[in-house]
């Protein structure tokens, strides 16, 4: 017979309840580390999608991502014409609230460079994606637009001809899709106020802006994105682009290392402190519950001593309902999880490897927590049952 | 099994350290037991007889002298008891004033318990154990845990328990202390009628000798001395 099976038969609701409250602890400890996955999914979500092979930014920056990047109109024609470059696309991104049915919504607008990217690397959850120039866009549903709505930003009407679920950028704001000449009209949008401040400098200096306005025409270009032809060398064409001196020139690699090395590098370290925080807890109260369950049980373990058990049965016992809890707190863990998580804000990924380390980690902490339990029990004395 | 006593304690002695002071809880006691014989310790509180329970029990080691099973020493100042726990299993039945089930258990459960630990397959300990139950009157509640007992009930499972690896030597101690009269009486005639039918040596470390009939000898211990030692009738 499996004397701890019965016990947990006999004082079941004990244990079911014991379970969940470890439970909750594997169910925080899955959401730190799915919330740290997924600040690293979005973060890396347009660098790993989009397809470039190179980042052309401003020069000297770490731009678009790491650091803020404008670069000249012209870039893209220049790099066009740079040999092994295949294809050309400009990028931009831009943070923007905006009132939509009387909510205030929030997103990271990006500019994809129509016609050639329509958002064909996007995976849709509705709708299709940009098919003409202007005032059309692609939104993520974490943003709170649906199919078919219209909604202004800047001084123009747009409306949500497809969206995606899930793409958030590395702030957690939704990803909303536009082209590039539409989210750069949106970046140069100005108040009459600033228009005002704008025409009375100019007219104090005598210099002519090259645009003939009067007012600053920057281009809010952040980036942009090269492919390379089959066969042509990277570095190669790297040294053309950067003997211009005025751009600067990141792989995807580059890119990945700079978001999470660089830019989301405290935010990383912080949640995995969290993470060592919690699994010291989580191994102290494991801990303290098995030593507790032995020491409610000393006097039937003497008992079991006192008719002959061999210690390899006070053993098992003890192991078999550590890990027992500990089965069924990662089991109510990631069912918790499961139901909870979805509902949270940040996007939390449960990755399978990872639940799989957290159980060989719970699987170790109760195994230590049992050996506590073990050396007490195996300290009573038969004759303590007369006591 | 040769026809020589079951159970011999030569001499057996135990001191207790208490501070600066030593307490000589047993002074060189010596008995034997023989197979059916039922015999009953006696005497005041703290005139030694747990202690010599336990030392007979191979639950602690003499200070000086020894304990023989069938002749054989098993116990000595320096035995490991620990080391001595499948000798225990094996020979020796305990039934304490309280019955000491495990609660998680039902009846039936706690006696083939008993058995599971000595490698009896568990089918076939259950099946003893149902046996043992019923023959102690107790049939109809091999499924229920020890909460759903009476106190007299309980002390029958214990009983079972005791007897279920068939072990030459039973220990009891109390066994009537918490029993009116009446099943006091029968508990004892209970012992009696197991020694007869199953040549098993009992010694019953008891205060209450209003069943002093069922008993084939009577040791008084006081103060750590057997001063006392009668037959039946004697």
């Amino acid at each position: 017979m499996n004397l701890a099976l019965a016990d947990v038969r006999h004082g079941f609701l004990r244990f079911f309840l014991t379970m969940i409250g470890v439970g909750f602890l594997v169910m925080a400890a899955t959401g730190m580390i799915g919330l740290y996955r997924g600040i690293v999914g979005d973060a890396l979500l347009i660098v790993d999608r989009i397809g470039a092979d190179l980042w052309v930014v401003q020069g000297g920056r770490a731009g678009p991502f790491s650091e803020s990047s404008a670069i000249s109109a012209d870039v893209d024609r220049r790099c066009a014409g740079v040999p092994g470059v295949g294809s050309v696309r400009r990028f931009a991104q831009i943070s923007r609230q905006f009132s939509f049915e009387g909510r205030e919504l929030r997103a990271a607008i990006t500019g994809l460079d129509a016609p050639t990217d329509r958002g064909d690397w996007l995976t849709l959850a509705s709708g299709r994606t940009l098919a003409a120039g202007h005032f059309e866009a692609i939104a993520d549903e974490s943003i709170g637009l649906r199919l078919g709505d219209r909604f202004a930003l800047a001084h123009d009407d747009y409306t949500v001809v497809g969206t995606t679920r899930g793409m958030v950028d590395a702030s957690g704001d939704g990803l909303m899709f536009l082209t590039v000449a539409d989210v750069s009209a949106i970046a140069r949008t100005r108040s009459a106020e600033e228009i005002l401040l704008a025409r009375a400098a100019a007219g104090a200096t005598t210099a002519a802006a090259p645009t003939g306005s009067s007012v600053p025409q920057d281009g809010k270009i952040s980036a942009i994105l090269l492919t390379l032809s089959p066969g042509a060398d990277e570095t190669e064409v790297r040294s053309r682009l950067l003997a211009w001196g005025d751009v600067a020139v990141l792989s995807r690699a580059d890119q990945r290392s700079l978001l999470l090395d660089q830019r989301l590098w405290r935010l990383r370290l912080q949640i995995l402190a969290f993470t060592g925080v919690l699994m010291v807890v989580m191994s102290i109260v494991i801990s303290l519950i098995i030593y507790m369950l032995t020491l409610e049980k000393l006097h039937q373990i003497a008992m079991l001593k006192l008719i002959g058990a061999r210690n390899r049965v006070i053993v098992a016992m003890i192991l078999e309902q550590s890990y027992l809890i500990g089965a069924g707190a990662l089991g109510l863990g990631l069912l918790m999880s499961m139901l909870v998580f979805p509902h949270f804000p940040r996007r939390v990924i449960i990755a399978p490897l990872d639940f799989t380390l957290l159980s060989l980690v719970v699987g170790v902490v109760c195994g230590l927590a049992g050996l506590l339990g073990i050396s007490r029990a195996l300290r009573v004395r038969a004759q303590e049952v007369l006591s | 099994m040769n026809g020589g006593p079951v159970l011999a304690v030569r001499d057996a002695t135990r001191r207790y350290a208490s501070g600066d002071t030593v307490v000589t809880a047993l002074d060189g006691v010596s008995f034997e037991v023989h197979a059916g014989e039922l015999v009953a310790v006696v005497g005041p509180s703290g005139s030694g007889k747990s202690t010599l329970l336990l030392i007979a029990g191979l639950l602690e080691p003499p200070s000086a002298g020894d304990v023989r099973f069938h002749g054989a020493r098993v116990s000595d100042p320096g035995a490991d008891l620990d080391r001595l726990r499948d000798f225990r299993r094996r020979n020796i039945g305990f039934v304490f004033q309280k019955a000491n089930l495990i609660p998680f258990l039902t009846a039936g459960e706690n006696v083939a318990l008993a058995m599971e630990i000595d490698d009896v397959p568990p089918r076939d300990a259950r099946r003893h154990a149902e046996r043992l139950l019923d023959g102690l009157g107790l049939g109809s509640r091999v499924g229920n845990l020890p909460t759903r007992l009476s106190g007299g009930e309980q002390q029958r499972v214990a009983i079972a328990r005791a007897l279920a690896n068939d072990p030459a030597l039973l220990l009891v101690d109390e066994p009537t202390a918490a029993l009116d009269g009446r099943r006091g009486r029968q508990v004892i005639g209970l012992f009696r009628r197991i020694a007869d039918e199953r040549g098993a040596a009992i010694v019953v470390v008891t205060h209450d000798l209003r069943a002093a009939d069922h008993f084939d000898r009577t040791i008084e211990l006081i103060d750590g001395r057997i001063v006392d030692e009668r037959g039946r009738g004697g």
